[in-house]
């Protein structure tokens, strides 16, 4: 086990190097770096020791440090992310639980041809078609931003639900509902791919597992087959496809950032592209560094956590 | 009266090719405390009728019976509700390959305490988590499992295919079941463990007074154990009779032919004989020859053949063919 995540961590550290190097390699062509501008181990060692005491470059735009704009940014992009990948997970294991069961076919028929309207829909068409709608016309949700900035707290974390979670009492209500009407659209049309992800890989993992003889003899033992689908068949089919949901985490992060433009949601996605307008090398250099090692992060961790959680992985791992 | 009554089960299938007769009208009855052993090749039916009794069948199965009895519950009409808990309560069946028929994800003593009934504990729902865990350890112990602790805690995965089916067996008499099926028990076992497994169902069957439905594709496993034997060839009883009457004398050439396969029978001939078998493999049920269905693989077939025999008595045997052996 402790070999396995030495490995897997292994793995971590030579990406997390290689996407270093991409962006000291970018930076050099740029002189972000200072004057010395030669490709040597030594730049690039002093590089990653830049990086890790926590400067990463000067914005040539505004002239403050990258590091400090780049984490206030930050929170907002992944709270998006995450909350889209918790609808996806309340929707999406359900139904796709239903289409798995095989029980009914025109249920599942139903479930999977919504997938795939689902999946093909552009993401920034649906937004402004739902903002067009939901907020303009029906004023239900507010048109953009994070938060209803007359309301005043702190914001220790960055992460707009906690902080008005901990908010002082006498806005404390005001704060959550504000944060979850501006948050409730962009959620919702972010979830729409990784749900439909999730829909279809519970649905394959879960007719699998339902065709397995521990299933057949849970049947003759007399035990229902939604008993069999909580007892023997989700804890089967959820874990395999665990790593495979992570690697959504990338595209969801991509797609965040398209969606930040339309809702003017202050993220990392949003300061990215202004930075490219502005051709501010050093902040594209940090959000590209910052956006690939999450991702990475995200991907081994979903792995080793399956590994922890279930068994047969573990099993799979020895047998190399 | 017999506990478990079949009488002209038939299951058809429906597939790309059309409709298919898997199982043609086939009876059996097995007495209280007896073992009936079901012999016939892969792909003769034998598992879809242990499947019809339990009730697990695919949406393209028809299966229609003139009887089909346990005890006075009749397994043809129940509701869904009702063939669970007579499932639960009555039937119990254990199969082939035990380690895939675990949870893999699950320890194995989670897995016994979950299959033990506890209608019948009285007391306190604290106390009932202790219960469990002693009524799972003396299964283990009637199975002849003498280390619980380290069973209970792994995962199927790190036992050997004997200690499963052991399990199995444990999980399957954990309901006191009436009836257990035990379908290819110790197929794809080293002959050891096989053993073992069916001198622990023969246990059962001799101290618990049983009633075991053993389904096997040779006669070697079945008649250490079974009293009676029934024959299956495509989907039709070929014979019936009991065990030591039909392996001192059967009647149907496919019957004599299961017998040539046995071991000793090889042994007996002389060395470079070469061995008896019957030429060519089973048919497809989609190409099932007209009349009887051994015709173009029986060494006695005639003309007469190409109509369908029907079973008829002779001294306590059932058989069904126009020409049956003769012996010296």
């Amino acid at each position: 086990m402790t070999r396995y995540i030495m490995r897997r961590l292994n793995l971590l550290i030579i990406t997390l190097l290689i996407i270093v190097f991409i962006a000291f390699a970018f930076g050099q062509t740029q002189h972000l770096n200072g004057v010395d501008t030669s490709m040597n181990l030594r730049t690039y060692w002093d590089f990653i020791a830049r990086l890790l005491s926590g400067d990463w470059g000067t914005s040539s735009v505004s002239g403050k440090p990258i590091y400090p704009e780049m984490i206030a940014v930050l929170p907002a992009t992944l709270e998006l992310c995450f909350a889209a990948f918790l609808v996806s997970f309340i929707v999406g294991i359900p139904l796709g639980s239903i289409a798995g069961m095989h029980k009914k076919q025109w249920m599942r028929n139903t479930i999977m041809s919504i997938t795939l309207v689902a999946h093909s829909i552009p993401i920034f068409w649906l937004a402004l078609v739902l903002v067009m709608s939901l907020s303009l016309q029906m004023g239900w949700f507010p048109v953009s931003g994070r938060m209803d900035l007359l309301l005043d707290y702190p914001h220790p974390t960055g992460f707009a639900l906690i902080d008005a979670w901990f908010a002082p009492a006498d806005v404390r209500d005001a704060a959550i509902s504000s944060v979850i009407s501006h948050m409730a659209i962009p959620t919702l049309v972010l979830a729409v791919v990784p749900t439909t992800e999730v829909i279809r890989q519970v649905t394959i993992s879960l007719g699998n597992v339902m065709q397995q003889n521990y299933v057949k003899t849970a049947l003759t033992k007399g035990f229902s087959r939604w008993k069999i689908l909580i007892d023997h068949g989700l804890r089967n089919a959820i874990p395999p496809i665990l790593p495979n949901l992570g690697w959504q985490f990338g595209s969801v992060l991509t797609t965040t950032m398209i969606l930040e433009v339309v809702f003017d949601w202050p993220g990392v996605g949003r300061w990215l592209i202004n930075a490219i307008y502005q051709q501010d090398y050093a902040a594209i250099q940090g959000g590209m560094l910052a956006i690939s090692g999450i991702v990475i992060f995200t991907t081994v961790a979903t792995d080793i956590f399956t590994t922890l959680i279930y068994p047969l992985h573990r099993k799979e791992i020895y047998e190399h | 009266m017999p506990l478990l009554d079949i009488r002209n089960l038939t299951i058809e299938m429906d597939m790309a090719e059309g409709r298919v007769k898997a199982v043609d009208r086939v009876s059996l009855t097995i007495n209280e405390g007896k073992v009936r052993g079901l012999i016939g090749e892969s792909g003769s039916g034998k598992s879809l009728i242990g499947k019809a009794i339990v009730g697990i069948s695919k949406p393209n199965w028809r299966i229609t019976a003139d009887r089909l009895r346990l005890g006075d519950i009749d397994l043809m009409n129940l509701s869904e509700r009702e063939r669970r808990r007579v499932m639960r309560e009555d039937i119990a069946m254990i199969f082939q390959d035990p380690a895939t028929c675990l949870d893999p994800s699950e320890e194995v003593g989670t897995q016994l305490e979950k299959s033990i009934p506890t209608d019948n504990f009285k007391g306190g729902f604290w106390r009932r988590f202790q219960w469990r865990k002693k009524q799972a350890q003396a299964l283990l112990h009637k199975v002849g499992i003498k280390d619980h602790r380290h069973v209970m805690q792994s995962y199927p995965y790190e036992l050997s295919q004997g200690v499963c089916q052991q399990v199995m067996i444990a999980m399957a008499i954990a309901g006191k079941p009436k009836l257990l099926i035990a379908d290819e028990p110790s197929a794809s076992m080293d002959p050891n463990t096989a053993s073992q497994i069916l001198k622990l169902l023969k246990r059962l069957n001799q101290t618990n007074n049983m009633t075991i439905l053993l389904v096997s594709n040779d006669f070697a496993t079945v008649r250490e154990l079974a009293q009676d034997v029934s024959i299956i060839y495509c989907g039709q009883i070929v014979e019936v009779a009991q065990t030591k009457e039909i392996i001192s004398r059967a009647f149907h050439p496919y019957t004599q032919a299961l017998l040539d396969a046995l071991p000793e029978q090889r042994r007996q001939s002389a060395a470079k004989t070469p061995m008896k078998n019957l030429a060519g493999s089973v048919p497809l049920l989609q190409h099932l020859p007209i009349g009887c269905r051994l015709g173009p693989r029986c060494p006695h077939a005639q003309k007469q053949c190409v109509e369908q025999p029907v079973l008829q008595k002779k001294r306590s045997h059932l058989f069904a063919c126009h020409f049956p052996l003769k012996q010296e």
